[in-house]
């Protein structure tokens, strides 16, 4: 197999500056947390339409790697761009060469699937494959190779139109029930930076200098910079105290396998590596808590959406209390 | 598919104030705002809306604009692209043809005349692209990532928005009506079609002052105000909206309104104006204080004007006029009531029915159907795409042969035979289809006979079945409350037990006729039409009939929909039996009987399964503590 060829992306268009996005912090968080470790496992953001989600992707994805945007799975992919196929091109002037997947080219990077649960049932699989052992196989059109392709899997849905099959759904590390909130200045701020980005990319384009796009450019260096921080300190992160907590709390909420309490305490430690701090504590596993927990509960099997109340919480906290 | 190519005589759009064409210039100078859902117009109406869009879009650009149709037949392969034949036959005979949607950045109209009745591929495109700010495609070793260009345009009827996915409603920021545009005098339109067209085609051509208002417009900006802000919020607050698109769609339009009237600065009356376009309701806060304005101003009013003073006095003094000739006795008691503000303007249509509507639509509509059996296909259904194939059945051969000429080149270097076509296994390429149901439910349920007995809990089973098999359901509903023919069955159809309308009819409560002969009369036309008519798929019906047999209404009335005007007696009963022994007459039909075991005329539904040669199936009685007493 080549190696993966980074994938050269326009950068004329337009996603609003990650930094601009205002409240979702659970998505932020989310995104950020896997970035710090990517052996997280993904991201699933699930949430009704127009909540951003897609754009918050793209947004993560051109700040922290400089400008690009994801590696991307539309749902009109086929399998041999997913795994890999022989060059067309190459083949008709007699020249067989092979050509990498997308599985392949999201190598150490973020592998985006928009509308993920609307996926062809065999790409799914192919995905599960891939995700369950972390190493692609492609035995097909005479080629038989294996390799290693780690990398962070984000996928975003709309629960409306069906939900993910359980094995998928556990492949994902953290899961995040996307809401737009109803803090009336939360909203306002929103349209007020939507609107304005219009405007200031129309004058971008136009050649003349946007203070407003500026100052977020500087906004999001400064963030992937912290980040980056977090990324080195992350195994410094003494995360021993915390480990009885992810299990006890892994136990209460009838978690499946033991998935779902590994993820807890990494997602803990990076929370912890974010925040400068030298240890992770039961205040880091309470945030992440419903971001590692709620897609591996019994009753996601009966709904396309997970559901975390403030009983919930509650519980998360009792817990902590009690150990 | 169809490109429409228009020619003939000009009729010059020159309304600027008619929604249609308001909205479509509003989203000429605004890109977020082009994506189009027009609702309730007619396919000569969305013509003409496509070609004036497309000639605004092609003044404010200054480039060549192109419309494209989608319609019911597009597959994966017509609207992302696929290898083809080479037009210039010089280094390689074959070349990547860019489908309808494909990777293309040139400005495009993608015209839908109908979003009910698009394509899955095309409806699973729709929800990739629109909105979207950048397009993927990753297809048969070809890859592409590209800013879409793409300007949409859809017609839909109102009625039909249950049928839809709001996923895919969602994707259209402007929604406009295409009744409006129809209100005008039918006559004079008739015969000024007559007196210019006479090739039945006609162009509609832009009229000078809508273009100079376009270019002029186009180069404003209009910066949104903080009133203009709050005012689309206010608009937007007790909708169930989860995102921001509906205010986001509904403030670029008050801009794209603003720069219209050439104003450096979108205000609130701006927003109101967006939203009488799309039609909005003005909030009832907003009106109160919009009632509030209009006094105040009609009071400083009477106070400057002499006219109006001498009005209000003509007025008061008939008043008092009146109140001589009719004396009024005040009460001994009065009662202050809340005050409650009237509307007075015009009832609007939602520009967001789907809101409101109740869902009808397949349970996740938008992914590819599952499948039963990979290895086989049935070479029905309609065709949404091209797959791999095992097995040679159905083979697409068009697209095996373009797989095959990809290795031609190697394959004839390794291979000593001179054969000009070397095909292998793994070239073989079918279509893959739709699924069509090859089982089908078919209910009768008699809301009659219900209360007292454990119907859910048998019937259950029977809908299980129908779910594993992905079976079709026909459920004909007899005797229910509220139904304007209760004379009369009703029959509810679905692509499988998902649907939420048949758990909804199911739920129905019992009306006072019972239609029993009509209800098997409707099943027995459904099996004769699903069994026997054209290339039908149903190979197996399950026909269950939940009833105690008293049929109360001769099928006669119940076709007529009249009352009988003299005493029924069995003639109903009878009715239903004789029904029923056409219903056995038809092959690949297993029936079953549920008995609910009625206290009187236990016979009846035990006469009902011999006549349809059916099994019974007794349904439990509910306990005496379990019924609900009034």
């Amino acid at each position: 197999m080549a190696k993966a060829t980074p994938k050269t992306v326009p950068t004329t268009i337009p996603v609003l500056p990650y930094s601009l996005i205002v409240g979702q912090e659970s998505l932020k968080l989310a995104l950020e947390l896997a970035y710090i470790m990517p052996r997280l496992g993904g991201v699933l953001l699930s949430g009704h339409r127009g909540t951003g989600k897609s754009t918050a992707v793209r947004a993560f994805a051109q700040m922290v790697y400089n400008g690009e945007l994801p590696v991307t799975l539309p749902i009109n992919a086929t399998e041999d761009r997913v795994i890999g196929g022989w060059d067309i091109k190459e083949m008709l002037q007699k020249n067989p060469k092979w050509k990498d997947g997308l599985l392949l080219e999201a190598r150490n990077k973020l592998l985006y699937v928009d509308e993920i649960n609307l996926l062809d049932d065999h790409i799914v699989n192919i995905i599960l494959d891939v995700t369950a052992t972390g190493k692609l196989v492609v035995a097909r059109d005479g080629q038989s190779e294996s390799c290693d392709v780690p990398f962070t899997l984000v996928g975003t849905m709309n629960p409306e139109e069906g939900g993910l099959r359980p094995q998928l759904l556990d492949r994902f590390g953290l899961m995040v029930n996307v809401t737009t909130g109803s803090d009336s200045i939360n909203r306002l701020q929103i349209l007020k930076n939507v609107l304005t980005f219009d405007d200031e990319w129309t004058k971008r384009e136009r050649g003349e200098k946007s203070v407003f796009l500026d100052q977020a450019d500087k906004a999001d260096r400064q963030l992937v910079r912290q980040l980056q921080g977090a990324q080195k300190r992350f195994r410094q992160v003494n995360v021993d105290a915390v480990l009885p907590l992810c299990v006890a709390l892994a136990t209460e909420f009838e978690v499946e396998g033991n998935r779902g309490e590994r993820v807890l305490a990494i997602a803990a430690r990076a929370y912890a590596a974010k925040e400068n701090q030298p240890e992770a504590t039961a205040k880091h596993v309470a945030v992440v808590a419903s971001l590692a927990l709620q897609h591996r509960r019994p009753a996601m099997a009966q709904s396309n959406e997970a559901i975390w109340t403030d009983e919930d919480d509650d519980l998360v906290h009792q817990v902590i209390e009690g150990g | 598919m169809a490109r429409v190519t228009i020619s003939g005589k000009s009729q010059p759009a020159e309304n600027f104030q008619q929604p249609l064409i308001q909205g479509l210039a509003c989203a000429t100078i605004q890109p977020s705002l082009r994506s189009v859902l027009i609702f309730d117009s007619s396919p000569p109406i969305l013509q003409t809306a496509a070609e004036l869009w497309v000639k605004m879009l092609s003044v404010t650009t200054q480039t060549e604009v192109k419309s494209v149709y989608l319609g019911s037949a597009d597959t994966e392969e017509s609207l992302w692209g696929s290898l083809t034949l080479s037009h210039t036959y010089k280094n390689q005979p074959f070349d990547w043809q860019s489908g309808l949607l494909g990777n293309n950045s040139a400005l495009r109209v993608i015209v839908i005349p109908d979003l009910s009745r698009i394509s899955l591929p095309a409806a699973r495109a729709c929800i990739s692209l629109i909105g979207s700010e950048v397009a993927h495609l990753e297809r048969h070793g070809h890859q592409a990532c590209w800013k879409s260009n793409l300007c949409w345009l859809a017609g839909c009827s109102r009625e039909q928005v249950k049928f839809l996915s709001p996923h895919l409603l969602d994707r259209f920021a402007l929604r406009l009506s295409g009744q409006n545009s129809q209100a005008c005098d039918h006559t004079t339109a008739l015969r000024n079609w007559f007196s210019t067209s006479n090739n039945f085609t006609q162009t509609v051509e832009l009229s000078n002052k809508l273009l100079q208002r376009l270019q002029s417009a186009h180069r404003k900006e209009a910066h949104i105000s903080k009133e203009a802000l709050d005012r689309g919020m206010a608009y937007l607050a007790k909708s169930n909206n989860q995102g921001f698109r509906r205010e986001l769609a509904l403030l670029r339009l008050a801009q794209a309104r603003a720069r219209f009237s050439e104003l450096s600065e979108t205000t609130a009356q701006h927003v109101d104006l967006a939203a009488g376009l799309i039609g909005l309701e003005k909030p009832s806060e907003l009106l109160y204080e919009q009632t509030l304005n209009t006094r105040s101003q009609i009071l400083s009013r009477d106070d400057t004007s002499e006219g109006n003073n001498t009005l209000a006095r003509e007025n008061k003094e008939k008043t008092t006029e009146t109140n001589r000739l009719q004396p009024v006795y005040p009460s001994d008691s009065t009662i202050e009531l809340p005050s409650e503000f009237i509307k007075i303007h015009e009832s609007k249509q939602d520009p967001y029915p789907e809101d409101s509507v109740s869902t009808e639509r397949e349970a996740a509509s938008l992914r590819f159907p599952p499948r039963h059996f990979y290895q086989s296909t049935p070479g029905r259904g309609p065709i949404i795409g091209i797959e791999p194939a095992t097995m040679p059945y159905d083979i697409a051969w068009v697209s095996t042969l373009l797989e095959s000429a990809k290795y031609q080149a190697v394959r004839s270097k390794t291979n000593s035979s001179k054969s000009p076509l070397i095909l292998h296994s793994t070239d073989l390429r079918r279509y893959r289809r739709a699924i069509e149901p090859e089982q089908l439910l078919t209910l009768v349920l008699d809301y009659t006979c219900l209360k007292n007995c454990q119907w859910k809990e048998v019937l259950l089973s029977y809908l299980q079945w129908a779910y594993i098999e992905r079976a079709s359901i026909c459920l004909i509903q007899v005797g229910i409350a509220r139904i304007s023919k209760e004379l009369q069955a009703k029959k509810i159809t679905a692509q499988s037990v998902l649907v939420p309308r048949v758990q909804a009819g199911l739920n129905e409560s019992a009306g006072l006729a019972t239609p029993l002969a009509h209800g098997l009369d409707l099943a027995l036309q459904t099996l004769r039409h699903d069994l026997q008519h054209g290339r039908s798929t149903v190979r197996q019906v399950m026909l269950v009939i939940l009833s105690d047999g008293r049929g109360n209404v001769p099928l006669e009335n119940s076709r007529k929909n009249e009352k009988p005007n003299q005493l029924v007696n069995r003639r109903g009963i009878e009715d239903a039996l004789s029904v029923a022994e056409q219903i056995r007459q038809l092959k690949q039909v297993e029936a079953v009987v549920l008995n609910p075991q009625p206290k009187y005329c236990k016979d009846l539904p035990i006469r009902l399964a011999q006549a349809l040669g059916a099994k019974i199936e007794n349904i439990p009685s509910l306990k005496s503590w379990e019924v609900n007493e009034p």
